[in-house]
């Protein structure tokens, strides 16, 4: 693994305790404009003018020269430029016409997400390159390719997301690639995209269970000494709030509302010369603290929060012989009265401002759950992969919604709507997640290159996806991770259908007991079934092959070097909790059809723990 | 994987050293060349650490779980029973991040029944919920992601230093210092403690608080850091620019940093780790010599990021680092920021001494994003690293799924930990079991040119000879038999 780069996400995307949308009434992109659009497009050859081009390169050289002079201002500027491939595409632009092939390699170097203000030139930069790119796929060839994208799009657009199958799938995905790389309008592509593709990323968490979950308790210790007008005061108890959630409907964003409601009781003792009160002084709290869940940010309103105090004098005491007078007595509880009600605002205050600070911690604490929910595995994770998701969120009465689109500008999202789930059980699921095929395949051509090793997906399947074999226990230990050296282009395709994950793996090559091996590049083929039985549910490896002939020597180490790398079965890690002290969830649903991955998970009630104990 | 492993020139260099130190080793008659001859071989009589080094057996350390203390007080306890080398002083004691606390205490007060039972008690019912509050993952990342402060204070701390330092009446003590000062302990007993070098290896970007500063590379081999080349050459001709980005290092011609570890030691393994090549070693030596220095090495080691905040050396002159340099040639301070970066700090330690197993008691993987944000933060891939480290593990105690369950809820209380800790261990002594999963071949495997052979060998130390390599490296990964009391079943533990 390379700092800052590539990790592997896909096992996390389907791994998600997570959420989702109705997505059957929902309305995507403007369908007539983008009929329009294909139609129009189909008319209008495009090649552009000479001056057009020159005008682009020239753009993209000033660009590169600006980024260029702010990366020489800086350290880290030398190694971004070798990372970015700087001095290739400057290279390139000085040719009389630079190669596509070459552009939208560099390209793919640019697409990365870099802290500070350095972002905006390398994204202006990529962005005129994917421009000049795809103004130079204008020859001939390139013509007769788009208008066969074009006709495979119009015909799908006819038949609608419903008669998809498979192979038609990856027609209208290549179709849609190969138009998306033309020198075509990039809002047209744009258009054209929403209108074919659905979200390919759908989780939903039950505000129910939020909601009961939710419910929790604090108690601060409260002690205070304080000093008004020669009346020392000492103050010491405890203060008791009760947090619960209110999840209001809110389409843009989702908003959450913390309620506190606390009590608490404080022994007071107030003394000024010769004269001693003791009261107790019971506090009140109200208020609420907002936490809004954005698409990037997760961000909490200033609390709200009220105190209010009732003091209870419950005894005087008065040294020497005038404190037997009553009349002396209650002049003396008066005054002392006085004092203390005086400092009631101060010590509101105070109490205020713990509990605020508690409870924001407790809204953030609650906000960044929810988010590891709806989102969890994804989000975060996907910086490292330079990869930039289409995020919605939003609550209606009874859901937190998630609704994202994997896509970058060249790639399709759903071409089907996801799999709805049997009423009886929908409605016991707590969180639900829905992962289209697409949204893996979209985000793992950024592995395009790549090694991955054992050990690290073993930790993903492990530690990040609960899911453990069997088989494992038995390998031998102290193994030398074996590492696989994925293709340069489109190295892995997973399928989602009729319960088997289906996963073509394009390979270069393979480092097996710690020394790479001779062997030539191949596409493996796997497939694990979704099976089920008395311990539950587990993927069953059903097949490990190769899709064109392999020499016998080569076979002979792939399947050693893959022997536990792929186990022969997965299934979820037992958990052992004694306390409950977090929520316990389990997997109660789970459909893999039609390019859909379908978990749905349900709070385990204590029985139901007891026996998966 | 940033590595100078494959770097052609690094590879034919080392290769040379290698070979003319092979030469000269035959030469001399240094280097065994069988095992028969390692064996016959007796320590220098007038080399009185190689009379001391040449009698132990064992290297014992207490590996870091964050606030699994108890855990590996069950391991100890089980390990006692079993291991002779443990009563008989010829055992070294290592830890890193919390182990180093049981670590410290042993290297000032050794194995004996009644520190072992002591260490055990305090390891169970110390009060650890500090740590555990703050170990809340849903806390710790929203804390991290709106830029806060993770970190707790190092009083938080204060029982298990008073325990290490062997200070009973610590709870009206108002800072660390003074349960210092309250001490009487020195180290006596040979001692090892983790801590990552932060300057050296800090190379976080400016700008993000999660992104990678990309300026530095670290060659696994020695946990050597270096400025890549290109920033290197930036830095010599922006010397004020250098100044301003990293106001704790010099500049040197050279692109070397430093080394990203350093090993707290006791007086007798300065005396051996110095010894190593300084090419070879992989982390410059702090010599602890009173209270002061056994605590600083504490909370150096369990100052982890995101745990605790960084500690500052007072007295970086006790630091041997390159060629007797002084430390503060190569940076301006040195500060501390936890042991997790080496899971098992055997190899300089196995390379001196031929003859020892090595025990660890168990040790926990980041889960990937802890992986990759320490990555950034800190340079270093310490899975990477651990895989070279678990390389030198006879046995390691490592918890199993259900034991990893608990810590993850962490519902269990120190006794029921304890007792997790007793079973496993039992359970893996019993079968002689207890491999890491994944390992990597460190570059230096084999015995050091100035190695102490044992005086009274226990099971193999070589791996046979195919007569093509110049050195014959250490076999490891060998389990823990031929050290254990063959008639001991297991102890009667207190279950």
């Amino acid at each position: 693994m390379v700092r800052g780069m590539k990790i592997l996400p896909v096992l996390l995307l389907v791994s998600l305790d997570t959420s989702f949308l109705e997505m059957g009434s929902t309305v995507f992109g403007q369908s007539q404009a983008a009929t329009q659009v294909l139609e129009s497009l189909a008319d209008t050859p495009s090649k552009p003018a000479q001056a057009s081009m020159d005008l682009s390169i020239q753009k993209a050289k000033n660009l590169l020269a600006g980024l260029q002079s702010d990366l020489a201002e800086q350290a880290i500027g030398s190694v971004l430029s070798k990372q970015l491939h700087l001095q290739e595409l400057a290279q390139e632009l000085d040719q009389a016409t630079p190669n596509p092939d070459k552009l939208r390699k560099i390209e793919d170097s640019l697409r990365r997400i870099l802290p500070g203000a350095i972002q905006k030139k390398v994204d202006e930069l990529r962005m005129q390159i994917q421009l000049l790119a795809r103004q130079l796929y204008c020859s001939a060839e390139d013509q007769s390719d788009l208008h066969k994208a074009i006709a495979v799009l119009k015909n799908y657009r006819r038949d609608g997301h419903s008669t998809t199958s498979s192979v038609n799938e990856y027609n209208i995905r290549n179709a849609f690639h190969t138009l998306a790389d033309k020198h075509i309008d990039i809002s047209h592509v744009a258009l054209i995209r929403d209108h074919l593709s659905l979200p390919n990323y759908l989780s939903r968490v039950r505000s129910d269970f939020l909601i009961r979950e939710s419910k929790s308790s604090f108690s601060i210790p409260i002690d205070f000494k304080t000093c008004a007008d020669n009346t020392s005061i000492f103050g010491t108890g405890q203060f008791q709030v009760d947090l619960s959630l209110e999840i209001p409907s809110s389409y843009s964003e989702s908003f959450l509302r913390i309620c506190a409601n606390g009590k608490g009781v404080i022994n007071v003792s107030a003394r000024r010369s010769k004269a001693q009160v003791c009261a107790t002084i019971e506090p009140r709290i109200s208020g609420s603290q907002g936490v809004h869940l954005r698409t990037k940010e997760i961000a909490a309103d200033q609390p709200s929060l009220k105190a209010s105090l009732k003091t209870d004098l419950i005894g005087v005491s008065l040294d020497g012989i005038l404190g037997r007078s009553r009349l002396i007595q209650n002049v003396a509880k008066r005054v002392i009265q006085e004092k203390l009600t005086e400092n009631d605002p101060i010590l509101a205050s105070q109490i205020e401002k713990r509990v605020a600070s508690r409870v924001e911690e407790e809204a953030y604490q609650l906000a960044y759950r929810v988010n590891g929910l709806i989102r969890h595995g994804v989000w975060d994770r996907l910086g490292s992969l330079d990869f930039v998701p289409e995020v919605h969120i939003q609550n209606d009465e009874e859901f937190i919604h998630n609704k994202t689109v994997f896509a970058r500008f060249d790639q399709l999202g759903a071409l089907t709507p996801p799999p709805t789930i049997p009423p009886g059980i929908d409605h016991g699921l707590d969180i639900t997640t829905w992962v289209h095929e697409s949204a893996a395949n979209n985000i793992l051509q950024s592995l395009a290159g790549q090694k991955i090793d054992e050990a690290t997906l073993r930790g993903l399947l492990q530690v990040e996806c609960k899911l453990t074999s069997d088989e494992w226990e038995s390998l031998q230990p102290a193994k030398v991770p074996t590492v696989l050296f994925l293709a340069a282009e489109s190295p892995i395709q997973l399928q989602f259908q009729q319960d088997l994950i289906e996963l073509d793996l394009d390979v270069t090559g393979v480092e097996w007991d710690g020394h790479q091996r001779e062997v030539k590049p191949c596409r493996l083929k796997i497939g694990y079934r979704l099976e089920s039985d008395e311990k539950g549910f587990k993927l069953t490896r059903q097949k490990l092959g190769f899709a064109d002939s392999v020499s016998v020597e080569d076979q002979t180490i792939w399947m050693k070097a893959l022997d536990g790398f792929l186990p022969k079965a997965i299934r979820p890690l037992p958990r052992f909790n004694n306390r409950q002290f977090s929520p316990f969830i389990r997997v109660g649903y789970l459909e893999i059809d039609t390019g859909w991955l379908v978990v749905g998970a349900s709070r385990l009630s204590p029985a139901m723990d007891a026996v998966s104990k | 994987m940033i590595t100078n492993d494959s770097d052609p020139r690094s590879m034919a260099m080392t290769n040379c050293k290698v070979l003319a130190i092979f030469i000269l080793s035959i030469l001399t008659g240094m280097f065994p060349v069988s095992p028969v001859r390692a064996q016959s071989r007796l320590p220098n009589a007038a080399d009185p650490l190689a009379q001391r080094f040449s009698q132990m057996e064992l290297l014992f350390c207490f590996q870091g779980k964050g606030s699994c203390l108890p855990y590996d007080g069950g391991v100890l306890h089980e390990a006692y029973a079993r291991i002779p080398a443990l009563r008989q002083g010829k055992a070294i004691v290592a830890g890193n991040s919390s182990g180093a606390i049981p670590a410290a205490f042993f290297g000032c007060y050794g194995f004996n029944d009644a520190t072992v039972r002591h260490a055990e008690e305090r390891l169970q019912y110390g009060n650890r919920d500090a740590v555990r509050n703050m170990e809340n993952i849903n806390t710790k990342f929203a804390k991290i992601s709106r830029g806060e402060s993770t970190e707790i204070s190092h009083m938080d701390l204060r029982e298990y230093i008073a325990f290490a330092l062997g200070v009973s009446r610590w709870k009206d003590a108002a800072s660390i210092d003074e349960i210092v000062r309250r001490s009487t302990a020195k180290p006596q007993f040979p001692c090892l403690i983790v801590a990552c070098n932060k300057e050296v290896l800090e190379d976080r970007h400016p700008e993000s608080q999660l992104a990678p500063g990309l300026l530095k590379e670290i060659d696994l081999a020695n946990m050597q850091v270096s400025w890549k080349p290109e920033v290197h050459q930036y830095y010599l001709n922006h010397p004020d620019r250098f100044r301003r980005d990293h106001p704790d290092l010099v500049l040197k011609p050279n692109r070397r940093i430093g080394r990203a570890v350093t090993f707290f030691v006791d007086q007798s393994m300065y005396d051996l780790l110095s010894r190593i090549p300084d090419e070879e070693r992989i982390a410059d030596l702090r010599l602890m010599t009173d209270a002061a220095d056994v605590a600083l090495a504490i909370l150096a080691s369990v100052s982890e990021p995101s745990y605790f905040a960084p500690v500052v050396d007072p007295n970086p002159q006790k630091i041997l680092s390159f060629e007797n340099q002084n430390i503060l040639h190569s940076v301006r301070r040195r500060t501390y920021y936890g042991g997790y970066i080496i899971t098992l700090p055997a190899q300089d330690v196995r390379r001196m001494l031929p003859g020892i197993h090595v025990l660890g008691t168990g040790w926990r993987h980041n889960p990937l994003v802890a992986r990759t944000l320490l990555m950034n933060w800190l340079l270093a891939d310490c899975e990477e690293i651990a895989f070279r480290s678990d390389w030198w593990a006879d046995m390691e105690v490592n918890p199993d799924a259900e034991m990893e369950s608990h810590f993850e809820f962490r519902d269990l209380t120190g006794e029921e930990e304890f007792q997790f800790g007793v079973r496993r261990a039992r359970e893996l002594f019993d079968r002689d079991s207890g491999l890491p999963i994944f390992v990597k071949k460190p570059r230096y495997s084999y015995p050091a040119a100035n190695a102490i052979w044992p005086a009274n060998p226990t099971g193999n130390m070589l791996v046979d000879g195919d007569g093509a390599q110049p050195q014959r490296d250490l076999l490891t990964m060998r389990g823990i038999r031929a050290i254990t009391e063959p008639d001991i079943k297991g102890s009667s533990g207190n279950e």
